[in-house]
């Protein structure tokens, strides 16, 4: 792929010193906010205890329950902010986000049918693989139904029909589900959470995520030119059918992999790619690393959230990032109808 | 309690003087209430039991509902067959509420949250089903259970936790803590402050250090086991390395009545063979 902005060849030429500046910014905050969630929660524990050895207690609370929820919040809410930054950028729309084109509802589909049909116990990779194959396929669907350069009715539309059809299908899991035990443990899980999980999760999870994150983020430049139109970006030389290629394959694998192991969280795509881009000048290119740290932060913040609301029983992470995030979608579309108008 | 109470009025109030001389003829759309009138009405009383339950019945007692009449929870159902007497649970008061406003009697079963409870309520239900003797005889050996229990107990006590995927547990006032009383455990959700069933963080149990982990979620192979590695989490494999893990299916205790002397008298027999091997250790 060839760049085509002004200053030269090289991929770092676009990007400024504001925008180092407001990496390192987020890039700190990412720090602060894992070290506070490594020290948030019921039981009082040392940070100290992460690096201790033996297996008192806190040490093992550190090392197998907390570690493992600081990393899985780094990469899944990494990988949602920038699939939606990178979904927005490819379908040149402010509304795309994976929760919205149906890639969370189907990857939470492959997911729950392989818990379901108990795959997950014999075979665990079958986990990512089928969120992984449930998300490109809704990424592809969406492309296909929303055709070129897709309005904000036609996207939201085949979003919703993606949805709607894992979502039925989910619902017949849950319907046909031998026991209320059971169909309680698939809802509780779509809810999507972090709490619990273990470095087998995140191992498992970690690869995926991170060849879907080298996808998306080397599709930068590509993505600034289809800011510019299709025609202006194959001009410019760049193969479309690679790109979109590049852009379904990274969401599907970043994606996939993180409902696969938290299940479904929801707008973290929409919101962090939204908060940033003024701050990047409404390049898409520069828009990706920021959004990449702006989703850990954002995860990070709403899993200490749910450990400090208090509430009889356990808030859902999915939960808290969908009462947040429905709201400012609902203020997003009215903006964006004013701007469209 | 106060909804026993309610009942106890109901029973003295309706009472069983309406059907003097003739069978009452009952009908179940509840899992528990099932158990219930099998142990304690007679078969050519029983109009039909609720289907499903097989979770939550002991196998001894599903064996007494071979060959009588079942119903899928319908107020069709009901209403063609007329029971003198339904019982009814926390998932089906709609279907109760449409048939009593066509003049059909429904009796709703409320979860006991003892065995001094669930004994009350075994006379309750006997005596509604004109069978007064067979209640105080279940009743008698559901005591009978609790002191056998006790008596057999020696040394200390076992601090355990009935703990399911997703970190569910029961704490205080409900049967399962009650029935863990009578076994000589004490319930380390009820120690923690957790009332009737809800949830209790990985960390929080790991720092209680409970010695023995119920798990009472046996199931098929062909359940879907969503969090099935909850148990599994390497935290509790590393943290609590010694806990004794006991199945003991929730059939045992989801219901009170014929299954609550054979939970006792089973957990307390799984606990006393746990406390010896710890004493055997020291």
């Amino acid at each position: 792929m060839r760049s085509f902005l002004p200053p030269g060849p090289s991929g770092l030429a676009a990007f400024t010193a504001r925008d180092g500046r407001l990496l390192l910014l987020l890039g700190l905050l990412v720090v602060l906010l894992s070290l506070l969630s490594m020290v948030i929660g019921p039981a009082d524990v040392p940070l100290s205890a992460l690096f201790s050895s033996g297996d008192a207690p806190a040490t093992i609370i550190m090392q197998e329950l907390r570690l493992p929820r600081v990393l899985l919040a780094i990469c899944v809410g990494g990988t949602l902010g920038l699939s939606g930054a990178a979904l927005q950028g490819l379908l040149r729309n402010p509304l795309a986000e994976p929760g919205l084109v149906g890639a969370s509802s189907a990857a939470a589909l492959g997911a729950v049918l392989v818990l379901y049909f108990g795959l997950y116990t014999a075979f665990p990779l079958a986990l990512p693989v089928a969120a992984i194959l449930g998300a490109l396929l809704a990424v592809a669907l969406v492309y296909l139904l929303a055709g070129k350069d897709p309005g904000i009715l036609t996207l939201i539309l085949a979003g919703t029909a993606v949805s709607s059809l894992a979502g039925s299908v989910i619902s017949l899991a849950i319907n046909l589900s031998p026991n209320p035990h059971s169909a309680s443990e698939i809802v509780f899980w779509l809810m999507g959470s972090l709490k619990d999980r273990s470095l087998d999760h995140f191992t498992l999870s970690l690869p995926f995520m991170a060849v879907g994150t080298v996808l998306l983020l080397s599709s930068g430049r590509a993505l600034d030119a289809l800011a510019l139109g299709e025609d202006t970006a194959r001009t410019l030389g760049f193969s479309l059918g690679r790109v979109r290629f590049f852009l379904v394959a990274g969401t599907g694998l970043a994606v996939g992999a993180g409902v696969a192991v938290t299940g479904a969280i929801g707008f973290i795509g929409l919101v962090v790619p939204h908060l940033l881009r003024p701050f990047v000048g409404h390049q898409p290119r520069r828009l990706l690393p920021a959004s990449l740290l702006g989703g850990m932060a954002l995860l990070l913040a709403a899993d200490i959230g749910v450990r400090l609301i208090p509430t009889q029983l356990e808030l859902k992470l999915g939960v808290l990032t969908a009462l947040v995030g429905a709201p400012f979608f609902l203020a997003l579309v009215l903006k964006t109808r004013k701007v469209m108008s | 309690m106060f909804r026993l109470a309610i009942l106890s009025v109901l029973i003295l109030t309706w009472g069983v003087p309406a059907w003097a001389g003739a069978k009452v003829r009952v009908m179940s759309i509840d899992n528990c209430a099932n158990q219930l009138i099998l142990v304690l009405a007679d078969r050519d009383q029983i109009v039909s039991l609720a289907k499903g339950g097989d979770v939550s019945t002991l196998p001894a007692i599903k064996a007494l509902a071979e060959g009588l009449p079942r119903n899928d929870r319908t107020a069709e159902e009901i209403i063609r067959a007329r029971p003198d007497l339904l019982f009814y649970g926390t998932w089906t008061g709609s279907t109760a509420m449409t048939v009593k406003r066509l003049g059909i009697r429904a009796i709703r079963l409320e979860p006991p949250r003892d065995v001094a409870q669930a004994q009350r309520q075994i006379i309750e239900v006997a005596t509604l089903l004109g069978q007064e003797e067979r209640g105080r005889a279940l009743a008698a050996r559901v005591a009978r259970g609790q002191d056998e229990a006790v008596a057999r107990q020696s040394g200390t006590r076992l601090q355990g936790l009935v703990y399911r995927s997703g970190g569910y547990a029961y704490g205080a006032d409900t049967l399962v803590d009650s029935i863990m009383d009578s076994a000589g455990i004490d319930n380390v959700a009820a120690r923690l402050g957790q009332k009737l069933a809800g949830t209790i963080d990985m960390e929080t149990v790991l720092m209680a250090a409970p010695q023995v982990l119920l798990d009472d979620q046996l199931r098929d192979r062909a359940d879907p086991r969503i969090a099935t590695d909850f148990l599994a989490h390497p935290a509790l494999r590393r943290g609590l390395p010694d806990v004794a893990r006991i199945q003991f299916p929730m059939a045992f205790w989801l219901c009170g009545g014929a299954a609550t002397p054979i939970a006792i008298d089973a957990l307390s027999a799984l606990a006393d063979a746990h406390r010896a091997t710890l004493e055997g250790k020291q």
